[in-house]
């Protein structure tokens, strides 16, 4: 793998997160709602944890590598169930003023997915764990994580996939694949995906024609709860790099995967309960540092440490702004404009 | 490392492991006979036309070479296990244009789809290297290139392809040699697929098939289903196999 010049970088504050899917829909509209095969493919999608996710069990797949070592591990390919397949809404004739049905009083997907399998893209929204009125949930974005050591990269065979030397984004040449789907059950998050109409795989491509441009990711520039920051790990001035050097508060996703993925994480605090946000934690801490860390060497004890260290500094950052005084990490959170997320 | 990189999950130890990584990084062949057999395929002489249709009645004169797939190439380590040998029953034939591939094999169940992620469709293809020297088997080299065949169950139409070494296949880009035809047939746990092109070559990246002449040929054959063989997972003929244009 050529040596990588600089690389992009993304952090997610998922306190901000609205669960709203416009990035989704950005992504998906830009890039893959043309062409046969793409329907099911969600390059950006928002998943409610805790939940199965998409696809489905993706967390306990398998994939990435073990130890942090190079040894290279797979998982099964997730079936087209296990992402979604895709289905229509009967809009035309629940929401038409004349000619619709007056008895289709439900909006209802068709076709319906049903039995004891039935799945699909965002199925658990808003589902959680606990019990009311500990009840929890956050939702939580995921885009190809474009990995300084990516597993898609190492499994593929015939260099299909590349890693590209001016910016790190992760591209599947779609002349050179052959759908042998090796980078599939080798990416552990499962963000590359079987087009079968193209006998291709495919996956975000980090919007490079506009990041090329400066232009921010359509995922980032139409961010409604304005949480997605992006920018080049050789700018130590930039936002993403100051909340993940200098702050310190963005985390990795699943680090123990050992890909060292480039998307960061600001972990949830628990979400507002009777409209009050709460005094204590109600997703637990271990939940948190299941799922987010800083490399793949860290325990788990030592990412609990971490997420509360995290909680404690944006406490106190608030605190000042609340007291009246400046700060530079609760200015950057708040992210008053594009210029503010989009540093490339 | 590519071995490495296509190490399967797995409980080795790590000496294990260290002499497994090392047998993969030089693709595995396991032979399962010492000695690979050798047949000579002869490309008959049928003057007039020759259809792909198997119920041709010129098929009924054309004889049939049995090539044995002897040998597995076992690319990433965890992948389905061979069930042994595998059989093609070969025939060939040509009208002095066009030349005929006509291959049958037994396989229980009829792979046509890659409609869903997890499925893998039934694949055959024949090589034959550019050059009379004596190609490596795996898809030649950089200076020795070969050009296959590769039919897919799910494709519509055999590619040509293009290849100077293992994992370097590449559907040759001009439209002109993409001018393969074929017809496939599964029945009663048969596959039947009759593959046809101009002796001629179309363009650069295609071999010429000239009578009288010898050309080494090898055979691979891929059975799909879930989680099927795609890839370096696939039996091929442990040897170069002759073919000879009457």
């Amino acid at each position: 793998m050529a040596k990588i010049l600089k690389q992009v970088r993304m952090v997610f504050d998922l306190n901000k997160c609205l669960g709203c899917q416009t990035c989704t829909m950005a992504c998906k509209t830009a890039w893959s709602d043309r062409n046969p095969g793409q329907q099911y493919m969600y390059w950006n999608n928002v998943e409610s944890q805790p939940g199965r996710g998409y696809p489905r069990n993706w967390e306990t797949l398998g994939g990435g590598f073990r130890n942090c070592s190079t040894f290279l591990l797979k998982s099964p390919l997730p079936t087209l169930n296990d992402y979604g397949a895709p289905w229509e809404y009967n809009y035309d004739q629940v929401l038409k003023t004349s000619g619709g049905i007056p008895s289709a009083a439900v909006i209802v997907p068709s076709p319906e997915p049903a039995g004891p399998d039935a799945y699909s893209n965002n199925w658990d929204e808003d589902v959680g764990e606990g019990v009311f009125p500990n009840s929890y949930y956050f939702y939580l974005p995921r885009n190809c994580n474009h990995c300084t050591n990516p597993a898609c990269v190492a499994a593929c065979p015939r260099q299909a996939i590349y890693k590209r030397a001016e910016d790190g984004i992760v591209l599947v040449d779609q002349t050179r694949c052959r759908g042998y789907r090796h980078c599939i059950k080798a990416c552990p998050y499962k963000k590359v995906y079987f087009n079968s109409d193209e006998k291709v795989t495919q996956k975000c491509i980090f919007c490079y024609p506009r990041t090329e441009n400066r232009q921010g990711n359509f995922c980032v520039t139409q961010c409604v709860g304005r949480l997605r920051w992006v920018g080049y790990s050789d700018n130590p001035a930039s936002n993403v790099n100051r909340l993940v050097e200098e702050f310190r508060v963005a985390l990795r996703l699943h680090p123990e995967f050992g890909t060292q993925p480039n998307t960061f994480y600001i972990p949830p605090f628990s979400p507002p309960g009777a409209g009050q946000l709460p005094d204590t934690q109600r997703i637990p801490f271990d939940y948190l540092a299941n799922m987010f860390g800083d490399d793949c060497r860290q325990t788990q004890a030592q990412r609990v440490v971490r997420i509360q260290e995290i909680f404690s500094i944006i406490r106190t950052e608030q605190a000042k702004v609340a007291s009246g005084l400046p700060s530079a990490l609760v200015d950057i959170l708040t992210s008053r404009s594009e210029t503010d997320r989009v540093q490339l | 490392m590519r071995g490495e990189r296509n190490m399967e999950k797995n409980t080795f130890s790590p000496v294990l492991k260290k002499v497994v990584l090392t047998l993969t990084t030089l693709l595995i062949f396991l032979p399962t006979a010492s000695i690979a057999a050798t047949v000579t395929i002869t490309a008959v002489y049928v003057p007039g036309v020759i259809s792909i249709d198997p119920l041709d009645p010129v098929w009924g004169q054309v004889p049939e070479t049995v090539v044995s797939l002897d040998a597995a190439v076992i690319q990433v380590i965890g992948s389905p296990i061979m069930p042994g040998w595998r059989f093609l029953n070969v025939k060939a034939a040509h009208n002095s244009t066009d030349i005929f591939f006509n291959i049958k094999w037994n396989d229980s169940t009829a792979d046509e789809s890659i409609g869903d992620p997890t499925l893998f469709a039934d694949a055959v293809a024949l090589q034959v290297p550019y050059t009379f020297l004596m190609a490596p088997l795996e898809m030649g080299s950089q200076f020795q290139p070969v050009n296959i065949i590769f039919w897919r169950a799910d494709l519509l139409q055999p590619q040509n392809i293009v290849a100077g070494g293992a994992s370097t296949i590449q559907k040759s880009p001009d439209a002109a040699s993409q001018n393969i035809v074929h017809s496939q047939n599964w029945h009663a746990g048969t596959w039947t697929v009759i593959i046809s092109r101009p002796m001629l070559p179309a363009s650069v990246n295609q071999v010429a098939f000239t009578r009288g002449v010898n050309y080494n040929i090898a055979f691979s054959n891929w059975e799909g289903g879930i989680e099927g063989e795609r890839n370096g997972v696939k039996m091929i003929t442990g040897n170069w196999q002759n073919l000879y244009i009457q």
